[in-house]
């Protein structure tokens, strides 16, 4: 699965570094596999070993998927250190969405384990990310549940990888860049969608007082594949142009932006 | 295709002053279709059916019948 950065900050400042049990809902661009916005759930019912979603959240995932265009992903929530694994509790919550939602065949569930100190990004030991599977036939028996004896299940569950997409590290590392050079911009946290045809890109918006400014836009391949940075020229929006070796250096390729995005400002 | 990125600026602009239902990061998509216009908003389509969750409990030692 893929996440983006802001969305990994989001989980563990509002699930991982609080007790168990909490939770929240994932959404993505539709039909991709990756996870772009977090919705903590502050109204969940939880007690030391168990989370309910919301009726507000529930309400608000029909309301995000017509009006926002998002699609939801799965949902996520903590257990008590060692309960790593989604539990037998959660398969028949697990079994009550496939029920449902006769159309959809899969949902992330991922754990999240108890952290006391933020750990940085590229850390990823307090969250376990897990894709639950509808299947054809009953699982005889789900070696991940603890060594709870459950009921046969029509669902699997599957250990993913997970890979994050730094977008908002990276976009604070031009910002941090263009401010040494004397351009001071302020990034809007905002996350924007863009669907070009069939390419999901994600993009942010550094601007100052001063309508200086650029847009960031990455594609979930990123960085292999160059970002999209448009900037103003007299009143004209363009793109900027720029070598791009991601797949080899990535920080040499975010200098060059810088360079190519200085004179923009002048 | 060419694409008016004067236009693509400006949707994305006016998203970043919308507030939306989304407490965390929202925001409509900008869809630039196959001729190059850019539009806002990926509203669900036509006979498209939304994501209903089920307020089950997430528990991590409910036990069940064998």
């Amino acid at each position: 699965m893929i996440i983006l950065d802001n969305v990994l900050t989001e989980i563990q400042s509002q699930i991982a570094m609080h007790q168990p049990e909490r939770g929240g809902a994932l959404y993505g661009p539709k039909f991709q596999r990756a996870v772009t916005h977090f919705e903590y759930d502050k109204e969940g019912e939880t007690s030391a070993v168990s989370y309910v979603p919301s009726l507000r959240l529930i309400e608000n995932v029909k309301t995000v998927e017509n009006h926002i265009g998002l699609q939801f992903k799965g949902i996520i929530h903590s257990h008590p250190r060692g309960f790593d694994r989604p539990s037998a509790g959660d398969l028949m919550a697990v079994q009550s969405f496939f029920r449902l939602n006769p159309h959809l065949s899969s949902m992330a569930l991922p754990i999240v384990q108890q952290i006391h100190v933020p750990t940085e990004q590229q850390g990823l030991g307090f969250i376990h990310w897990f894709n639950a599977v509808k299947t054809l036939k009953p699982a005889e028996l789900n070696p991940l549940s603890n060594g709870l004896q459950t009921a046969q299940t029509n669902i699997q569950i599957i250990a993913e990888d997970l890979f994050v997409i730094p977008l908002f590290k990276d976009v604070n590392s031009l910002v941090r860049a263009l401010t040494l050079k004397g351009v001071e911009l302020k990034i809007t946290p905002k996350v924007q969608h863009l669907q070009i045809e069939n390419t999901h890109l994600l993009g942010l918006v550094a601007s100052n007082d001063d309508h200086q400014e650029f847009m960031f836009f990455l594609s979930l391949d990123y960085p292999l594949t160059s970002p999209i940075v448009l900037y103003q020229d007299n009143n004209q929006t363009k793109q900027l142009s720029f070598p791009w070796t991601g797949f080899d250096d990535k920080e040499a390729s975010l200098n060059r932006m810088v360079e190519a995005l200085l004179p923009t400002f002048h | 295709m060419p694409v008016d990125l004067n236009a693509l600026r400006n949707a994305v602009l006016n998203n970043q002053n919308r507030n939306d239902a989304l407490p965390s990061n929202p925001s409509k998509q900008v869809v630039v279709d196959r001729e190059g216009n850019v539009k806002i908003g990926t509203n669900v389509q036509p006979g498209e059916v939304t994501t209903q969750v089920p307020q089950e409990t997430f528990a991590h030692n409910l036990q069940l019948q064998p």
